[in-house]
């Protein structure tokens, strides 16, 4: 049987006593779930920047990330709460184990909404509508999962509502450049995504959302090599679009060769490797959105 | 015993077959009985396990598998508690139904590791839960399938009053069933007949009729 999946460690560890499984309930101990909601916000405001970033915005989408993250995640254990005890890997967990009991979480996830409210309200009001209306696919994505067999694609959609928002938060408008951003980050997830479903079952649950629908099996890898194929050739496309300098172009073409890596050693038996791969995706982030950063600076 | 040592003893004893309802399953299974009862016997004696259920694919968990797979909404984007899992054939099939989540339960660590291998076997994810779990609320699951419970009395005055417990609080509950001597005669409601192909070795004949039915509150 496998052991607990909480890590005590870093950041979490070095909490008060009773502050860690607070801490837990959130997923602080497991930050690639907000760097993969925060990255795709941080291309769109980079995307907008004049020419860089609004630093402020960048902190005040970061800020969300963790909130909404850490939401979603309540969402997820307070549904979970009984199963997650009769498994001995989730049997720990705040909810499961009662650290937390649960009115307590629907405090912290009152107050985390709360935050995420008054960040929204801060943005450009065609910021605050689509984060308002990010609430639809948010919503309907599990009766998704019910009726369809892609529900990756709605988690495509939905993970990446930050692209439009980041622009229209930077630029009070939705240009075509950052919808054209929004679809490569669309089969960027996707891609991950299936890598995510190869690794340790939920090792780094995102928004409370994943699948445990059929596997690619030895398909996979032409799969994930045509996902972020599409997502490369998307993003070069919104550089064209967008008018940014050779820079963007450089360290793009860094960005596919991280991606690339992931499509050439992915090994799908081996489930500690897929973690890695799929946690890698945070420097392919990072990496793109320096790449259109210097794009748009130099 | 350690999880290696399962995984070793269900890997010896069993090969790759695809059970007769649900062929695009491919689960390991005895394909005769005695040789893999006497040697679970041996074992038995030493280490206190159970007779080995999880090494054949009972009619009851076979329908449930094929109802699941032929009716995926049942259970798609749901939590799937899989009662008794035996093998994990009605499990996988949730798993690849698209159930947000499943969880076999079993009180013998051979079917433990009997479910993992299968649900490798399959390529879904499937999380084993040993234990007995009828002294955790019915209402941990969405969905609870229980397939072939009722051959024991002990065994059904046990779990009957739970599945009813679990249907009260809003839980599906599936039970499959091919007539079973302890099967309840009231409070279930059929929802699917089929007829599965058994061995005679297991059941005494070639085949029998296995129903699929709803536990009503």
């Amino acid at each position: 049987m496998q052991a607990s999946d909480i890590r005590l460690g870093g950041l979490v560890g070095a909490l008060p006593a009773g502050l860690r499984p607070y801490a837990l309930l959130m997923r602080l101990d497991r930050p690639i779930g907000t760097w993969l909601l925060f990255l795709p916000g941080l291309w769109g405001l980079a995307l907008g920047g004049a020419p860089w970033p609004d630093p402020g915005l960048v902190a005040l989408f970061a800020l969300g990330a963790v909130v909404m993250r850490g939401a979603g995640c309540i969402i997820n254990d307070l549904w979970d709460r009984d199963i997650d005890r009769l498994v001995s890997r989730t049997a720990a967990r705040p909810l499961a184990s009662g650290a937390v009991d649960p009115l307590r979480a629907l405090g912290l996830l009152a107050l985390l909404l709360a935050i995420g409210f008054a960040v929204l309200i801060q943005l450009h009001p065609l910021a605050v509508v689509l984060g308002i209306a990010s609430l639809i696919p948010v919503t309907i994505y599990p009766a998704m999962k019910r009726i369809t067999w892609w529900p990756q694609a709605f988690l495509g959609l939905t993970f990446n509502w930050g692209v439009p928002m980041g622009y229209a938060a930077a630029t009070g408008t939705v240009g075509a450049a950052a919808l054209v951003l929004y679809a490569a980050a669309f089969f960027w997830t996707l891609g991950y995504d299936t890598i995510y479903a190869h690794q340790d079952r939920d090792d780094d649950r995102l928004i409370g959302v994943r699948s445990t629908a059929l596997l690619f099996g030895d398909g996979t890898r032409p799969f994930l090599a045509v996902c972020y194929g599409a997502a490369v050739a998307l993003m070069a496309a919104c550089g064209v679009l967008a008018g940014l300098s050779a820079w963007f172009f450089a360290g793009l073409a860094a960005a596919a060769l991280l991606l690339a890596r992931q499509v050439l050693v992915l090994d799908i038996r081996n489930s500690p490797l897929c973690g890695r791969l799929f946690r890698a995706n945070r420097e392919v982030g990072i990496a793109v959105a320096a790449a259109i950063i210097a794009g748009r600076v130099a | 015993m350690t999880p290696e040592r399962a995984a070793a003893f269900v890997a010896d004893h069993t090969r790759i077959l695809h059970p007769p309802l649900v062929p695009e399953i491919r689960l390991r299974l005895a394909d005769a009985m005695m040789p893999i009862w006497q040697a679970t016997e041996a074992w038995l004696e030493r280490e206190g396990i159970e007779p080995p259920y999880w090494a054949f694919a009972w009619p009851g968990g076979q329908a449930l598998a094929r109802f699941v797979l032929d009716d995926p909404a049942q259970v798609a984007g749901r939590i799937v508690l899989d009662l008794a899992a035996g093998c994990g054939v009605a499990a996988i099939a949730s798993a690849i139904a698209g159930a947000r989540r499943v969880v076999a339960s079993e009180i013998d660590p051979l079917a433990g590791a009997a479910i993992e291998a299968n649900a490798a076997l399959n390529r879904v994810s499937v999380e084993v839960a040993l234990g007995d779990p009828l002294g955790m609320p019915p209402s941990m699951a969405e969905v609870i399938l229980a397939g072939d419970v009722c051959y024991e009395r002990a065994m059904t005055e046990r779990v009957w009053p739970w599945l009813r417990a679990a249907a009260r609080a809003g839980a599906t509950v599936l039970l499959g069933d091919p007539g079973r001597a302890y099967l309840p005669r009231e409070g279930l409601e059929p929802l699917a007949s089929l007829t599965v192909p058994v061995s005679r070795d297991l059941e005494d004949r070639e085949a029998r009729e296995t129903t699929v039915y709803r536990v009503l509150p």
